[in-house]
């Protein structure tokens, strides 16, 4: 696992060379970095690590029932604290039209937290929001990781969380 | 007691007419799997809608098929979740309407439950047993003692065995539905040389708990190496789905000294499954049942035939209840 590149300016961080084993440290860094209300749109082929993802933050936070994949029910919702945390998987989606059938919080609504895998339609319900992307390469059979803010709150609240996750990372000496 | 039961929780609209929890009367299925394949994939809106147009004509022709009116009807049940909560609340609004405006019991079913009951319209449940629901959706193990009584052995900790092999079809380019897509073209194989992980979790607290995921990564590194070996991935893919589902499954049931398994929901129909866990578990005296194939997907009659178990232990569904997801079972 290389270094992090992360452009503040920009909002936005792309990580290279992640092994299967580096992904809880991408946990541990999203677990830090995301704050309620948030919204993350998990993007990337089949088998590239996103609902182990999830599974490693939502389990971070305390959710104690195994945290399974979505793809199904669409939405499985988890109540935690007075905190509701939704994970969302739009695979078998095709359409924008009825995603309001879902249930899902307002933008911006208190106590929050939607991560969804396949997650790229809901960038039109949520102006602001996180996307971060997996794309395994093949060759060396790790991931790449891009990971940015889009929205004024949003790229507010990632500055904040680049300095919380990566920060802590860089305190256990990590990310060499 | 016949009881009309109703199944909306995910893509069909599924009526059943049941006497006694045991004789299948009626069952009429209607799929919206056709109208999502024409948008190429679920439309939840769209799912809620279709649900509220086919619930009406599938209840009449199952009614029509058992021959007999909706005031014979002596209990409605209904699949009150797991599932898509647009989805549910159809099947769950439409049998308390007609529990109300009949007067009749209404009952609150388990989605995963009904699917094994539907073992119990080829032939009565003998209990104490070992249940295995393998679908799209869902895969667990259970210790089920009686009627409504079921304990949780072991789990799926993120895909289910189905969504494995629909997931493991995309990656080989098949087709949807990808279950029997994977089936047909694993037996087009014969041998093959390849090998799929089958996981081990280190849960010793946990021992029968199941993992999938990791197999879409594997298949697609493998199928990026051997793009033209197609048929030879499908059926790594299905031996290692099955390996696993049997293993863990045997392992209880001999842990648990039981001898008979009922398997159920819609990977049941797969083959190789039943095969091969009918030879894991005659090596250890046990013996494996399922539904008819037709009714191992999601469908009414299942619903209706829970229905009684659970009426005749005086559960009910209040009218102030709605749809539960999620919907732990046996925890």
């Amino acid at each position: 696992m290389r270094e992090p590149a992360v452009d503040l300016r920009a909002a936005e961080v792309t990580w290279e060379g992640l092994s299967e084993d580096d992904l809880d440290v991408l946990a541990d860094v999203l677990t830090d970095m995301l704050r309620p209300p948030a919204v993350v749109l998990l993007t990337g082929p089949l088998g590239s690590g996103k609902t182990t993802l999830v599974r490693k933050v939502f389990s971070a936070w305390g959710v104690g029932q195994p945290v399974k994949s979505p793809t199904f029910d669409l939405v499985h919702p988890y109540l935690l604290n007075g905190l509701r945390l939704y994970h969302v998987d739009l695979y078998r989606l095709s359409e924008l039209e009825g995603l309001e059938s879902l249930d899902l919080p307002a933008p911006d609504e208190e106590g929050t937290v939607v991560v969804a895998e396949w997650g790229e339609p809901l960038a039109a319900i949520y102006p602001d929001h996180w996307k971060l992307r997996l794309d395994p390469d093949p060759a060396s059979e790790t991931r790449r990781i891009r990971f940015s803010a889009h929205g004024p709150r949003a790229e507010l609240q990632f500055r904040a969380g680049v300095a919380r996750g990566l920060g802590n990372l860089a305190h256990q000496g990590g990310g060499q | 007691m016949l009881i009309l039961g109703i199944e909306s929780s995910c893509d069909d609209t599924g009526v059943g007419v049941v006497e006694d929890g045991r004789w299948l009367r009626g069952n009429s299925r209607l799929s919206s799997a056709a109208m999502h394949a024409r948008f190429g994939g679920v439309v939840p809106e769209l799912a809620s809608r279709e649900h509220v147009m086919a619930i009406i004509p599938a209840m009449e022709a199952a009614l029509d098929q058992a021959g007999v009116s909706l005031t014979d009807c002596d209990a409605f049940a209904v699949t009150q979740g797991p599932g898509l909560l647009g989805a549910l609340l159809v099947g769950v609004t439409a049998a308390k309407a007609l529990a109300l405006a009949l007067s009749r019991p209404l009952i609150g079913v388990h989605h995963l439950e009904a699917h094994l009951y539907a073992n119990a319209l080829v032939a009565s449940i003998e209990y104490p047993a070992l249940a295995l629901v393998v679908s799209g959706g869902h895969t667990a193990i259970y210790r089920w003692e009686g009627d409504g009584r079921l304990v949780l052995l072991g789990d799926t900790q993120d895909d289910a065995a189905g969504e494995a092999l629909d997931k493991g079809a995309r990656i080989l380019g098949l087709g949807y539905p990808g279950g029997p897509a994977i089936e047909r073209l694993a037996l087009s194989a014969g041998e093959t040389p390849f090998r799929l992980p089958v996981a081990r979790l280190r849960r010793p607290q946990h021992p029968y708990d199941l993992s999938f995921s990791g197999l879409k990564t594997a298949l697609a590194g493998l199928y990026r190496q051997y793009p033209d070996q197609s048929a030879a991935l499908a059926h790594a893919l299905q031996e290692a789905v099955v390996a696993s589902l049997t293993e863990k499954a045997v392992q209880a049931l001999v842990a648990e000294r039981l001898h008979r398994i009922y398997l159920a929901g819609g990977v049941s129909a797969n083959q190789r499954l039943r095969t091969r866990l009918a030879e894991r578990a005659s090596e250890f005296g046990g013996q494996v049942y399922a539904p008819e194939p037709a009714m191992a997907t999601d469908n009414g009659a299942m619903v209706a035939a829970a229905g009684y178990y659970h009426w005749r232990l005086g559960h009910q569904m209040g009218m102030h209840e709605g749809p539960k997801t999620p919907y732990p079972l046996g925890e």
